[in-house]
């Protein structure tokens, strides 16, 4: 019976909720808390993980060529608050020259939340999320979940193990940061000529975060001749509006072994002819 | 001839950067001739000297459905009221999502109280694919000298819903106006969002 309970509260059968769509994919989504007391003022994660039916895929933040944005809306206390929230590193979904950004079967996403300074010790905190995805095969259906925990403040910090286990599980799958180096170079037609270098790279490919950057479903050649690393020819977008300052995505690499990597990079575009300038 | 489009837009992206030779239009738009659904051949070169809208729809795509909730219609009477062209073209191929013939094609439209001017059939694609349409709904505006100028998604809220649509700023509600008010289209392009077209 209690088994049962924290399968009702944690878990909402979304898809069921669309009852008009008899065709609506099955979408578990569960809330990962992995502290159960906090520190007044401390960062801590908090997971989400969406469990979609098999064969259907959702958008990252970015979906591509086509779909819409897997969005989480957070219902904080007051003064609590969301600093990032990392989506996992998309694959990339060809659909006769479509390209899409999407996720697939289990996909775990992990907020940093605040709270604020001043929390009165032993008080609970609810927090809640409300996703909302487009789920797609060869039709798409809409579906939404909410999803919520409770965390006390305490004076120090009280985990569960086995959250703790499963979001450290979850992290596994996010785009870590870069260590290595970045050089980005806006050609004269207005691609971007990308090196990456410091990760081992056999094939890759650059997620960037905003369609406007680089166009999604252009292909990407690859440079020869970068030891140690991989060169991306990125397609400006036709969706630009202004002159990107920065490239910001998930580079996804393979290496000669298969083992996949990914990365999050935020590197500053420097323009082709910077460096004939400085000559002069 | 879906080449030719994206050098078009490319060109005119790259150009964008530069305020002095800043385009005014996304280029020429590109002609074409197709069945409405009455059977019915109709081609944009007769409506010269005319706004033309073209939407591309799936009646049974959610994101369809959602802008169907009173958001498109309202913008079709609008339109054709103002005197511009409105064609809801239908870019599915044979037995895919949202492809169907004339006749349902109208009855679709009409249990939605939709009002375009026609409803046009490109079951090959030929049409989607030379305006590089990639989802219903994209939205095109075309000027009554026959420049695109506007090609993208319908607004700025791709998670958007019934109760947020009227927050949304309305792309080609903003490129018709400053049209018509003699100004350039400040924002020609967006990423357009929605269900792929099911070529």
């Amino acid at each position: 019976m209690s088994v049962l309970k924290n399968m009702l509260g944690s878990v909402l059968i979304a898809g069921l909720s669309f009852s008009q769509q008899a065709s609506a994919p099955k979408v578990g989504a569960e809330i990962v808390l992995p502290y159960r007391t906090v520190v007044a003022g401390d960062e801590f994660p908090v997971g989400i993980r969406l469990t979609v039916e098999e064969r259907w895929h959702i958008y990252w933040m970015n979906p591509g060529d086509t779909g819409i944005p897997t969005n989480i809306k957070w219902t904080l206390p007051e003064g609590w608050q969301v600093n990032r929230l990392t989506y996992p590193t998309p694959h990339r979904y060809d659909d006769e020259g479509m390209v899409s950004y999407t996720h697939e079967g289990q996909v775990d996403f992990v907020a940093w939340i605040t709270a604020p300074e001043q929390l009165k010790l032993g008080g609970g905190f609810d927090i809640k999320a409300d996703v909302n995805w487009l789920a797609c095969i060869q039709s798409c259906v809409p579906g939404s979940a909410t999803v919520s925990g409770r965390v006390t403040v305490g004076s120090n910090v009280v985990r569960d193990p086995k959250a703790m286990e499963k979001l450290d599980a979850m992290r596994s799958s996010l785009p870590k940061v870069w260590q290595g180096e970045t050089v980005v170079r806006r050609e004269a037609e207005g691609d971007l000529d990308a090196t990456f270098s410091g990760v081992a790279a056999r094939e890759g490919f650059f997620f960037a975060e905003s369609a406007e950057v680089v166009e999604p479903g252009a292909l990407q050649p690859v440079a020869t001749g970068v030891a140690n690393g991989i060169g991306l020819r990125l397609k400006k977008s036709p969706y630009a509006r202004t002159v990107a300052k920065r490239l910001r995505g998930v580079l996804w690499l393979k290496d000669s072994s298969g083992v996949e990597r990914s990365f999050w990079i935020d590197a500053p575009i420097r323009e082709a002819n910077d460096g004939e300038q400085k000559r002069q | 001839m879906k080449h030719t489009l994206v050098t078009t837009l490319l060109a005119s992206a790259v150009v964008f950067g530069n305020a002095l030779s800043a385009p005014t239009t996304l280029g020429e738009a590109p002609v074409f001739t197709l069945t409405n659904s009455n059977g019915a051949s109709v081609s944009l070169n007769q409506f010269e000297g005319k706004y033309v809208v073209l939407e591309w729809w799936n009646k049974d795509c959610p994101v369809v459905k959602r802008h169907y909730g009173g958001n498109i219609q309202g913008l079709q009477k609008q339109f054709t009221k103002d005197g511009v062209v409105w064609l809801s073209i239908l870019s599915s191929a044979p037995g895919k999502q949202g492809y169907v013939l004339g006749d349902a094609a109208n009855d679709a439209m009409k249990s939605k109280e939709g009002a375009p001017s026609h409803i046009l059939l490109d079951a090959d694609g030929k049409v989607g694919k030379m305006y590089n349409a990639k989802t219903t709904p994209q939205m095109v505006l075309i000027s009554p000298k026959g420049e695109m100028l506007y090609n993208g998604a319908i607004d700025n809220m791709p998670n958007g819903n019934s109760e947020t649509m009227s927050k949304a700023e309305n792309y080609l509600v903003r490129a018709y106006n400053e049209a018509k008010a003699g100004k350039e289209v400040t924002i020609k392009t967006s990423q357009p969002y929605g269900c792929g077209i099911k070529y």
